[in-house]
Order: C-alpha cells, then structure tokens, then sequence
C-alpha cells in the first residue's frame, strides 16, 4: 500500500507549489500578535507584583508578630519614647493649663502602671517559664483599677501613655476600653524592678548597640517561636 | 557550503529573536514559508479564503509555541505539522468531515497511471474527493504519514484510514479515466 507512482507525482509536484498570500495576510497577523503580546505583559508583571507584595507582607507580619517575643528591648525602645513624650507633655500641661497636683501623680501611675502592663502583655505570650498565675492576676487587677481611674481623668488634649503604647504596639493587646476582665495565660515571673533596671541601662546603650541587640534577640526569638511553634 | 551554513544559523538567530517577540524576526520567518504554508492549507480546504485564515491562525500559534521548537527536524517541517494540524481542527469545526464507518479495505488492482498532470489538475482531483477520502489521502500520499499515525491524528481506527484511502484512489482513478476520456474526445 505504498504511494504509487501517480501519487508520488501528486507529491512532488504539490510539496513544491506555493500560494501567494494577500496583502492583508501579514497586517492581520501582526495585529493579532500585538494583541497576544499587551495580553501577556500585565498579566506576568502583576504576578512578580503581587508575588513580591505577598512576601514583603509576610516577612513584615512575621516580624511584626516576632517582635512580641522580645518584649524587653522592643518595650524598652517603646517605653522610653512614650514615657518622654508624656513627660513632656505634662510638663507643657502644667505649665499652660495649671492642673492639680492629682493629675500629674495619676499620671506618672498611669506611666508605670503602662509600663507594667505593657511589658506583662508582652511576656503573657509564649515562653517557656511558668509561673504561679496569681501573681500575675494581682497585678494585672493593679493595673487595671489604676488604667480605669486615670482614663476618667484623662483629659482629650493629650494623648495618654495608654493610647500611645498602644498604638505603637499591638492593638489587640491593649485596648483603652479595658472594662472587661483580661485573659492572660501568663507564665512569665515579673520582676518589676530588675526590669526597671535593665530599662535604665538600656537607655545608656547607644543606638546602634540597641539595634544590633535587637536583632540579634528578634532572631533568637524566631528561632524559639519557630521551635515552639507545635507546642499550642 | 559556507551559504548553507550561514542560511542555517541566520534561521536560528531569526527564531531566537522571534521567540522574544521581535517582530522584524517574526516577519522574516512569515514572509519565507507562507506561501508554501498557505498552498498546504489549501490542499485540505477548497475556499482559499478560508485556506488562508487557517493559515494565520497556524502561524499564530507557531510564534506562540515557538519556544519549544526543539531544532530537531526541519524548521519548515515543524510549521507544517502546526499548519496541518490546524486544518484538522477547522474541518472538524466545520463537521464537513465525514469518515465512513465501514472498515472493509479492499486490495487494490489500480492500473498505472503514467500520464503527467499538471498541479491545477492535481489540485481539482484532490478538491473532487469527498473530505473524509481527501483528508486520509493527503495524509497519506502527500505528507507520508503511516495509517496509525492517521488514525491518531483524526481519532478514527487504522482500518477506517486503510478503508479511506482504498476510496480515494479508487475514486481518483475514476476520474482520472473521465478526464481522459473527455480529453480524447475533444481531440
């Protein structure tokens, strides 16, 4: 069944024909690849867009929440601005609204009281150390009356060292409307003065040793979080 | 020598180019195998209008796949495999393609034909053929390819492409008789 010799012709002799094409033929063919060409350019820049968004996002949302870990020095960073700010705005306060002498005792409370709670915030999370919890609950009830009391006092024109640490931190943890008992599950042994202490000193440390510190514990810290990481 | 050699990695750089959407390169490769595409798209489709959109549309998707073109093979073959193929997909769009089921093959007694055509003659014994019969033949006869092959290409069985061709060329031989004999009565 092989082609016969009348079909080899038929081969030959088409295999080697040719069709001129109209004019139009090779307009129409550039217009369609033009069309294909503007169709795969967004669609593949938008993907390396979106890709390298995804990854920014969550490098930052792990850092952000890493930072958490560290409550010791972000907290220290943290604390001191909030504590200089509102330092200086009682003073200005003082100065320009002549308040009593409650509210500036108030509000150096509020400042430790913040102080405290921030960093008992921090440490509720995760870590290794357990601790009885009512050591914790005692002062959190501390903290609390306290925040109540002051934030009736507290006055629009300022912004409180509450709100300030708040928005600085994580919101979720501290929350300016706090009437509703909190729900630490606390570990973590609280020394408040050698804390204190630690913070003092870290206020002496240069800048770039803070930041070099801090990295280095944010990624002590990873490594931790990551090794915890099954352990809920 | 030295031509064929520079011809051949000329047609590389071309493709390299076209592949990156060059459209100079594009045009290039366009302008050299059109015309031959354009008369393979009309060996399986009688309106040459119609031929030649099929055509387009191959060589779109030419450009778009040129990337896995391997350099294995010729070029040109390569293209007319996309070409063909197309042809197939239009003429099934088209449902104008009907393969008859009977899977009975004959062995056939054709006489030799030793006259020579012309290509336009050629052509109107192909076009005469019923599309199923035209489609095997020119796969078969034309382009060389084996009935299993066929038989994949347009998802029939290896006897029905047996049993197509034992039409056509019985078909063709008819006709060709026809031509002959009014040729020989117009002498």
């Amino acid at each position: 069944m092989k082609p016969n010799k009348l079909e080899q012709q038929f081969r030959e002799l088409l295999q080697n024909r040719t069709i001129e094409p109209s004019d139009k033929a090779w307009d129409r063919l550039d217009a369609m690849l033009s069309v294909a060409e503007k169709k795969k350019k967004p669609i593949r820049t938008w993907w390396f867009v979106a890709a390298s968004l995804l990854i920014l996002l969550s490098i930052g949302t792990f850092f952000f929440k890493a930072e958490k870990f560290s409550p010791t020095f972000h907290n220290k960073v943290v604390i001191d601005q909030p504590i200089l700010e509102t330092e200086s705005k009682i003073e200005r306060i003082v100065n320009h609204e002549k308040t009593t002498e409650i509210i500036p005792k108030k509000i150096e409370e509020k400042i430790v009281s913040t102080k405290k709670l921030t960093v008992s915030n921090d440490f509720s999370l995760k870590r290794a150390n357990t601790t009885p919890n009512n050591e914790i609950a005692v002062q959190e009830e501390k903290v609390e009356s306290k925040e109540n009391s002051v934030e009736e006092v507290a006055n629009k024109k300022y912004i409180s060292a509450q709100s300030l640490l708040a928005q600085i931190e994580n919101e979720k943890k501290i929350s300016p409307t706090t009437t509703e008992p909190r729900k630490f599950e606390s570990k973590i042994q609280i020394d408040a003065n050698t804390l204190l202490t630690e913070t003092e000193t870290e206020m002496d440390e240069s800048f770039k040793n803070r930041a070099l510190n801090e990295f280095l514990n944010q990624y002590q810290n990873i490594k931790t979080a990551v090794s915890n990481r099954n352990k809920e | 020598m030295s031509k064929i050699i520079d011809l051949h990695k000329d047609e590389k750089t071309l493709i390299k180019q076209a592949v990156n959407n060059n459209r100079y390169a594009q045009q290039q490769i366009y302008t050299k195998y059109a015309s031959k595409m354009l008369s393979v798209c009309r060996q399986y489709i009688k309106d040459i209008h119609k031929a030649e959109d099929v055509m387009i549309t191959a060589f779109m998707k030419v450009f778009t796949n040129l990337q896995s073109y391997s350099h294995e093979g010729s070029f040109e073959g390569w293209i007319r495999r996309i070409m063909i193929n197309e042809c197939i997909s239009f003429l099934r769009v088209q449902k104008k393609v009907h393969y008859t089921e009977e899977e009975y093959f004959f062995e056939e007694n054709l006489d030799e034909i030793n006259e020579q055509f012309s290509v336009e003659q050629i052509q109107i014994l192909i076009d005469a053929l019923p599309d199923g019969y035209r489609m095997v033949f020119n796969l078969y006869a034309i382009e060389g390819y084996k009935h299993q092959e066929i038989s994949e290409m347009l998802g029939i069985s290896e006897g029905t492409s047996k049993s197509q061709l034992s039409h056509a060329r019985k078909l063709l031989q008819q006709q060709i008789l026809i031509l002959n004999r009014k040729e020989n009565e117009a002498k």
